[in-house]
Order: structure tokens, then sequence, then C-alpha cells
């Protein structure tokens, strides 16, 4: 299967810390890609690389099918946001846009006007950007991203300072763009979200890719799980053993998640009645996308 | 490239920092061409020679270095470089156009202050003594290569620290020749050679025994050398 980006174990290491730790991620043509991980898991150093403004210490990425040597004018192919928007603040937005449109081989000046109406700046192009607020800035990030219709674009934490009026516009501009062939690749801490509209997620922590799955996987692995809550924590874990059940994790407070035998739940009530042990409480119970992640990076105790 | 270098002059010529350095500078060399040539110079220079004063070029040239520095910084300290760097061949791309747009800065700024000098002589009624036009050409042409030398050098030096306040105060060292006065008097108290200076960029251009072809082969040499390595830096080095 060929991908617009994929990464072959790249490692990117500073001093002896490795910042980025033999991740390989793949991003299909039309894909919104999500990169998921804490503070400093590296999802900002992997983007720098593949926008090409950072080299790896080890490993390879093909973007649009090449190598990042044999792109050539396929380097105008991508757009992208990285950390904070490289604007000049004294100049408007309409001139930061025409520099960078000039820069990307773009010589209408109406292209710049046609980029703030995009993201909803049409009436500040002229102001000098010192004067935009911080959504406004972002807005501004954005459209720059965009100059020259890129097949790719990568965005590092898009949503930073949106309301959420401005979360829904950012929103259905990506998938605006995306009906049109556009691919992404979104990092965001704002997990709930970055699923409506990722179609793939990579979750990243201590610089390795710890997961890569669909959304339709994801959401196969997040619908799983049975919250029990009894009196007795350490006997329902013994009934359980009993009842052949392994999977599964103990909380504070006597509250029990089991990952299997969803089906079962009547069995486990009837088991502890048997045993005098009271159940305070049984449900099904759908992992959020947050949850899931916090599991993930966690860690779950297997029995 | 050429779209990059594009932008870089789309940026200059936008910038108020290009119009308000020359003001300064021209308005240095016109009020003093005006005075002429019978009145002492306070840089210390004996005539003013219509063709390459020194005086000329040093505030000139430093005029030149001293816009670049302002526009290399801009563009890393508020991080549009990440706009550009992103989407070229290789991350020496943004840094060879800076270098081309500096020459760019370097020639305009050596005529208006070459035409200013010029046209201060005329109300001076003529006093400040001219040079043969064929050596007013070398002269200018030669001291122009000189600014592209300390221009490739505070690039290199930007490239290598990425630190604005070292290339202003490297630029104000170089062109009052600070450095190249050091490196005279290490070299004659520790080694004993007294002629380091016919070999270093400015001292060099007003050495007596130096040939004008070998003036032009050592400034061509040393904007090779320092080129060649702020590209290296460059290409090597993540945007941060």
């Amino acid at each position: 299967m060929s991908y617009l980006l994929e990464t072959d174990r790249l490692t990117k290491r500073y001093g002896s810390k490795n910042a980025l730790d033999g991740v390989s991620i793949h991003v299909g043509e039309g894909d919104i890609y999500g990169l998921v991980g804490r503070n400093g898991a590296g999802k900002t150093t992997l983007m720098k690389i593949v926008s090409g403004l950072s080299d790896a210490t080890s490993g390879e990425y093909k973007l649009f099918g090449k190598n990042k040597n044999a792109l050539g004018n396929m380097v105008l192919e991508k757009g992208l946001l990285i950390e904070d928007p490289g604007i000049y603040p004294s100049f408007s937005g309409y001139e930061n846009l025409r520099i960078k449109c000039i820069a990307h081989g773009i010589n209408d000046k109406k292209e710049p006007m046609r980029l703030l109406e995009m993201v909803g700046l049409e009436n500040a192009g002229k102001k000098a950007v010192k004067k935009y607020s911080f959504g406004m800035r972002q807005r501004l990030g954005i459209a720059l991203a965009f100059v020259g219709d890129p097949k790719l674009l990568i965005l590092d934490e898009p949503i930073n300072g949106f309301d959420p009026e401005g979360i829904r516009d950012i929103r259905e501009m990506i998938l605006e763009k995306k009906k049109n062939g556009t691919t992404f690749v979104i990092s965001s801490h704002i997990l709930g979200e970055l699923s409506k509209i990722a179609t793939k997620y990579g979750f990243i922590n201590e610089g390795r890719l710890v997961e890569e799955s669909t959304t339709e996987e994801l959401l196969e692995k997040c619908k799983s799980k049975v919250e029990l809550l009894t009196d007795n924590a350490p006997a329902s874990t013994a009934v359980l053993e009993d009842l052949g059940i392994r999977d599964y994790k103990v909380f504070d407070g006597g509250r029990i998640e089991i990952y299997e035998a969803f089906d079962r739940a009547g069995d486990i009530t009837n088991a502890l009645a048997a045993r005098r042990i009271a159940t305070l409480g049984i449900r099904k119970k759908y992992d959020t996308l947050e949850d899931y992640y916090i599991n993930l990076m966690g860690g779950r105790r297997e029995n | 490239m050429l779209r990059v270098l594009r932008a870089d002059l789309h940026r200059l010529f936008r910038s108020p920092v290009f119009y308000i350095t020359p003001a300064f500078m021209i308005g240095t060399v016109f009020l003093s061409a005006i005075r002429g040539s019978d009145v002492p110079f306070t840089m210390g220079l004996d005539t003013l020679i219509l063709s390459a004063s020194q005086m000329m070029s040093v505030i000139t040239m430093a005029a030149v270095c001293v816009v670049m520095i302002f526009l290399w910084t801009q563009e890393n300290r508020n991080g549009f470089i990440k706009n550009i760097a992103g989407n070229v061949r290789g991350r020496h791309i943004p840094t060879l156009s800076k270098l081309i747009t500096g020459a760019i800065v370097t020639v305009i700024y050596t005529l208006a202050t070459f035409l200013f000098v010029l046209f201060g002589n005329i109300l001076n009624g003529g006093t400040i003594v001219k040079a043969d036009a064929g050596d007013a050409i070398v002269q200018v042409l030669l001291w122009m290569l000189t600014g592209f030398v300390a221009l490739s050098l505070m690039l290199l030096l930007f490239e290598t620290t990425k630190s604005s306040a070292l290339c202003y105060i490297a630029t104000l060292l170089f062109w009052t020749k600070m450095i190249e006065e050091l490196i005279i008097q290490l070299f004659y108290f520790l080694l004993k050679i007294d002629n380091v200076g016919r070999y270093l960029i400015i001292y060099g251009n007003v050495w007596e025994n130096s040939g004008t072809a070998e003036n032009f082969i050592r400034n061509a040499l040393y904007l090779a050398v320092f080129g060649a390595a702020a590209l290296i830096i460059a290409k090597k080095s993540d945007v941060r």
C-alpha cells in the first residue's frame, strides 16, 4: 500500500536523550492523521523532521512516495504550522501572506485576500499583526500554511487559543479541504475535538510510537469495559478469577474495570451474591478517547 | 531560490530600516562632502578622495551589515523562517538568498553614497580631490567586494550563533578595524610577524605593496570561504 507520508524508524537525538526513537508512521492520502501525546512526547520533533525544518539522527521518511532529497518542486506541496505561527508583527496580515505567496511562486495579489477570507480575517487584513489577538494570529498561521493549496498540511496544535466557534470554523475548513483530497497530520491535546475529524491516530509517548490505529480500530477498542462496584474488591477479584476472567483492573474505592466477558454481567452478579458480596453497581461503559489515551500511556495492569 | 530571493527583496523594500539606516549614512557623507577637503576629517583621514574613501566605505558597509543583521534576526526571532525553510530543497537556500539580498543592498547603498558624495562635492565647489574615473570604478568595486566579504562573515557568525547582539558587536569591531588591529598586534608580539596585515581584509586593501589584482583575489577567497561555511552550517542546522 502506498502512503502520502511514511516514516521508517525516525530517531532524533539531542545529546544523550532520544527526543524521537524509531518512529514509523503511515499516513494515507486523504487521511486526517491525529498525532497524540503528552507535552514533550516527540510530536513536534516528528513534525519538524517531516516538514524539512530538522534532520533526523537516523531513519528515513518518504513524502509523496519520494525520499526527501528527491522531492524537487514537490516541496511546495506541503504546508505547515509548527509551534507558534511565524509572522512579522509589524507587517499586516495581508503582507505576511503576500511574502509567503511570493516565496511560493504565487504572484497573484488577490491570493492573500482569498486566504484571509478563508480563515475569517478579511476585515483585519490591513491591520498590523502586532494588534491581532492570539486567536487571530493562529488563524493567520493557518492561512500561511494553506498558501499554494498544498496536498499535505502539517498542523501542530492548530486550535490553540480558539473559542468554541473558532474551533468549529477550523474543523469545518479541514473537513472541506479533506473532501478535495487534502491530507492532514494534526497534533492536539484536545482529544475530544480531534476525535470528531481524525481518520487515523498515532499515539506517541517518550519519543516512541506506542500505537497506530484507524478510527474504526480505536472505536472497537474504546467500547470495551464493564465497570463493577462492590463492597469487597479483593474477594470480588477472587470470584472473577474463578469465573475465568483475567483481564481486569482494580481501582480505589472498590471499583473494578473488566475488559472481557462483556456479556457475562449476570454471571458475575450471581457469583458475587453466592459469596455474599454486595454488588453496588455494574454497567457497560465506553471509553472516551481521553480514557483510552490515559490507559494506553499509563499502561494497563494485566493479570 | 529565485522565489525566496524575490520574497526577501519584497520584504526588504517594505522595511523601514532599509530607508532609515542609509538616511543617517548618506546624511553623514553628504555633509562631510559639502565641507570639503580643507577640513580635517574626524575619522582621521587626510583626504576625502572621490573615487573611494575609507570613511565612505566604512559607514556604507557598516550600514549594510546593520540592516541585514536586523532583517536576518527578525525572520528568525518571530519564526517566519519556518514558512520558508519548509518549502525549499535545502535549508541553505534561504541563507543564499540572504547573501544575495545583502549584495544587492551593498550595491544600492554604495551607489547612493557615491552619488551624494559627488553631489556634495559639486556644492562645495569641487574642492575634493578627484581620482581618475577608471581608478574610481576599480576602488568602488573593490570596496563593494569587501562589503560582501564582511556581510558573508556576519552571516556566518549569525548562522553559527543566531545572536543578533554578537553580530552587531562584530560589525562594530570589524569596521572600526579593531579586530584586524588585534590580529596584527598578536602576530607581531607572539610570532614576530609584522606583515600579516597584508593578508587581512581591510588592512589588506590599503597595504602599500598589494596590487589591485591581489586585493580582488584575496577578497574573493575570503568571500568564498565565509560564504560556503555559512551555507554549510545553514544546511546542517535545524530551524528552531
